[in-house]
């Protein structure tokens, strides 16, 4: 233990009794009386501090005589177990247990929920393909994001949305039918599925040779969406294979109307109607009703430049 | 007015990690730990008590700490809960444990207001000095300081849940 003399009363004391005022050493009575004199004068923080035993340790208390103890980087003197004790404070085991335990239970929530992870990725990867025209791969993601979520049903809505689209697509309406239904059924409010829903009756009645009904679907597409070039040529179409299967005059009549509107609005609109045109000239020309394989099959490079061929 | 006392209680898991994060780069730092509460019923509800330290880095990672961890572990503790209950309403027991932990944990982010009073002040000496850390998180510092002070406003509820959902819902959305 260092003793200190009192630069007041001269007395030793042990110098952690000690406190320095301006450099100088005093016990506490002497630096009260000190520092009370001083009140007058600004005093500043570090012109008053307490003194430290550099051979007693501040954590333990053990005292080491003369010799002086390692400092930790604040200047405290303390002895090596003190050292490794603070500056390796250990976390209680309660504090480890617990965090051990909650990431446990993130880890498990993150195996239990992986799944949603796995659907929201493949909906949005089956979104992506739909919004590029892959139906067939957008409808293949969402069954799989629908199996993985079966939760959410709106998924499995989705996935047969799309799966109607590929078989629309694939002149396969008949089948696409009942899933629009069914979809419709349960989202009311969409306006483009009830167009696609006209538009895949309307097919199925074609592949059936149903050209009432099918006549009826073009008339119901005309209502959702009047005086565009399709709506005229589906009307044209629906004419034409009324014409071809009764020979009624007036029905040539008005697709033949139907087919000039929808070439004066395309042109208009600046949109290309593909071969329907020219298939509906050829419905009308013949009175045979070919579906669009059969037509392909037959006129690769279309009916008219086959005729022109053959003339 | 609820109580800080009884916000502190409700999110205590903030305050343990909060505690843990300054004890944490006080060890990394070599900084030496005198005393160290991880909860209590009383103010303030968790301390470290350290020794002094002088240098500008050592006391800015120390009062930056929990802010670092706390955000980071809200945000691995809420990811395992966030596409199933954000992108598809599905909620478990589990989720609503983790969310309520998760939660906790990023509230109690902000440093105290002693430990921002601390970092301010010594933040603004050491930047008058041109130490270029104290000048580089000169920003940091003041949104720290200002969103200490914000906290009476719930802006440290705010901040959790913002770290722990609202950003990566956001991230979410747009990467996937």
């Amino acid at each position: 233990m260092t003793q200190v003399e009192c630069a007041g009363c001269r007395k030793s004391f042990p110098m952690n009794e000690t406190y320095a005022v301006h450099g100088r050493a005093f016990c506490q009575p002497c630096g009260d009386a000190e520092l009370s004199q001083l009140a007058s004068v600004n005093v500043r923080p570090g012109d008053v501090a307490r003194q430290v035993d550099p051979t007693i340790c501040a954590g333990c208390q053990l005292d080491t005589g003369r010799s002086a103890l390692g400092t930790l980087p604040s200047g405290l003197p303390v002895c090596e177990p003190c050292r490794e004790k603070v500056l390796n404070r250990p976390y209680p085991g309660w504090v480890k247990a617990a965090f051990a335990a909650v990431l446990v239970l993130a880890a498990v929530s993150f195996a239990r929920n992986w799944r949603f992870a796995a659907g929201y990725w493949e909906t949005k990867q089956s979104v992506r393909a739909a919004q590029t025209g892959d139906f067939r791969k957008a409808s293949e993601l969402m069954d799989r994001a629908a199996r993985n979520v079966p939760e959410a049903a709106e998924l499995g809505e989705l996935a047969s949305y799309y799966r109607a689209l590929v078989f629309l697509s694939g002149d396969r309406s008949a089948e696409a039918v009942p899933l629009l239904e069914a979809y419709i059924a349960r989202n009311p409010t969409s306006e483009t599925a009830k167009g696609l829903l006209i538009q895949a009756q309307s097919g199925a009645a074609f592949d059936r040779k149903d050209y009432d009904a099918f006549l009826t679907a073009a008339h119901k597409y005309a209502g959702t969406d009047p005086g565009t070039a399709n709506t005229a040529l589906r009307l044209a179409s629906a004419y034409a294979c009324k014409y071809a299967s009764t020979g009624d005059e007036k029905f040539k009549q008005e697709a033949a109307e139907n087919l000039a509107r929808a070439r004066t609005r395309a042109s208009l609109q600046k949109e290309d109607l593909g071969n329907l045109p020219e298939r509906i000239e050829h419905r009308l020309a013949t009175r045979e009703i070919l579906s669009p394989t059969e037509y392909q099959k037959r006129y690769p490079r279309g009916w008219k430049t086959a005729a022109g061929e053959e003339r | 007015m609820i109580p800080g006392i009884l916000i502190a209680i409700l999110t205590f898991p903030g305050v343990i990690v909060h505690e843990a994060a300054h004890m944490l780069f006080c060890r990394l730092r070599r900084v030496a730990i005198f005393d160290a509460c991880f909860f209590r019923f009383g103010n303030p509800v968790g301390y470290v008590v350290h020794e002094n330290v002088k240098d500008f880095n050592t006391m800015f990672l120390i009062a930056v700490g929990p802010f670092i961890v706390n955000s980071l572990l809200c945000m691995v503790i809420c990811l395992p809960v966030l596409v199933p209950t954000q992108m598809f309403g599905q909620f478990d027991p589990l989720s609503y444990v983790l969310m309520w932990i998760g939660l906790s944990i990023g509230m109690h982010a902000f440093p105290s207001t002693q430990d921002a009073r601390v970092l301010w002040s010594a933040a603004r000496t050491a930047a008058k000095q041109g130490r270029p850390l104290a000048i580089a998180s000169f920003p940091l510092v003041v949104a720290i300081y200002i969103a200490n002070l914000l906290s009476f406003f719930w802006f440290d509820y705010v901040y959790g849940f913002a770290i722990g959902f609202t950003l990566p819902t956001y991230l979410l959305k747009r990467v996937g």
